[in-house]
């Protein structure tokens, strides 16, 4: 199983963050995939990403409005979108997903 | 105090703009001693907005602030009459205000707002929201944010 993992932040951390990470989850569940999102709100980080995770993962969402600590995430296939992006357009996402198009960070 | 309670929930108004809302979600706020100064809120929304559309394409706005002018962890729940255009959606019926506090914020608040919002992303969530008939219906459906 393909694995998953991402980080979504927005400036007030309160609402949307929270609504990209549900998203990203709920669409990589249901295509099959394995998957971890670390949200970075208002209540501070939650569901950290942990080295392990970042060694397994396959892809990299970025899903944030502001900034996001990135170094961690070199060499990955990474794709990075606004947290619009990830509520609105998700299947989108997906879809550069399944075809395995992202850039290496 | 409970984040929401009955009379945070307005269903069925008859509100035509964006601008109207934001004013109304402040009345409302103030009416229910919720915050202390109706201007400061209204420019801490719009400072939020400028940012960034609160609307998602989902038939919801939802403007929020972390404001000085907050006293309590609130949110105002309407639900519009008629849809209207927010910023570039023009569907929009529930509005759901969240209003959080700059300081001695209940860190357990912050995580009962993240779980109302992961729920806004579920269409079955929404569409309860779209047919509940009283605010104490509508309550019970949020049911979930007011438990510690």
């Amino acid at each position: 199983m393909k694995k998953i993992i991402g980080v979504c932040a927005c400036p007030a951390g309160i609402a949307h963050t929270y609504m990209a990470a549900e998203n990203l989850e709920n669409l990589a569940k249901k295509r099959g995939y394995q998957v971890k999102i670390e949200t970075n709100g208002s209540s501070g980080v939650e569901n950290s990403l942990t080295d392990k995770d970042i060694i397994e993962a396959d892809y990299v969402i970025i899903a944030a409005d502001t900034r996001v600590e990135m170094e961690r995430f070199r060499g990955k296939k990474l794709i990075e979108v606004s947290v619009s992006d990830a509520i609105r357009d998700g299947e989108k996402i997906f879809s550069q997903l399944d075809a395995d198009k992202l850039d290496i960070y | 105090m409970e984040i929401i309670t009955e009379d945070l929930i307005y269903l069925d108004i008859e509100l035509v703009s964006k601008e109207e809302i934001i004013d109304c979600l402040a009345d409302i706020l103030i009416k229910q001693n919720r915050i202390t100064d109706k201007y400061q809120l209204i420019a801490d929304i719009y400072h939020r907005e400028e940012e960034a559309s609160t609307s998602m394409g989902l038939g919801i706005a939802i403007p929020h602030t972390q404001s000085n002018s907050v006293l309590e962890a609130s949110v105002v729940l309407i639900r519009l009459k008629r849809k209207i255009e927010w910023n570039e959606d023009k569907d929009v019926q529930i509005i759901f205000g969240i209003f959080v506090p700059v300081e001695n914020i209940d860190n357990q608040h912050l995580k009962i707002l993240s779980k109302l919002a992961r729920q806004l992303t579920n269409q079955g969530f929404r569409e309860q929201l779209l047919r509940v008939q009283t605010p104490e219906e509508c309550r019970r459906q949020l049911e979930g944010l007011n438990q510690r």
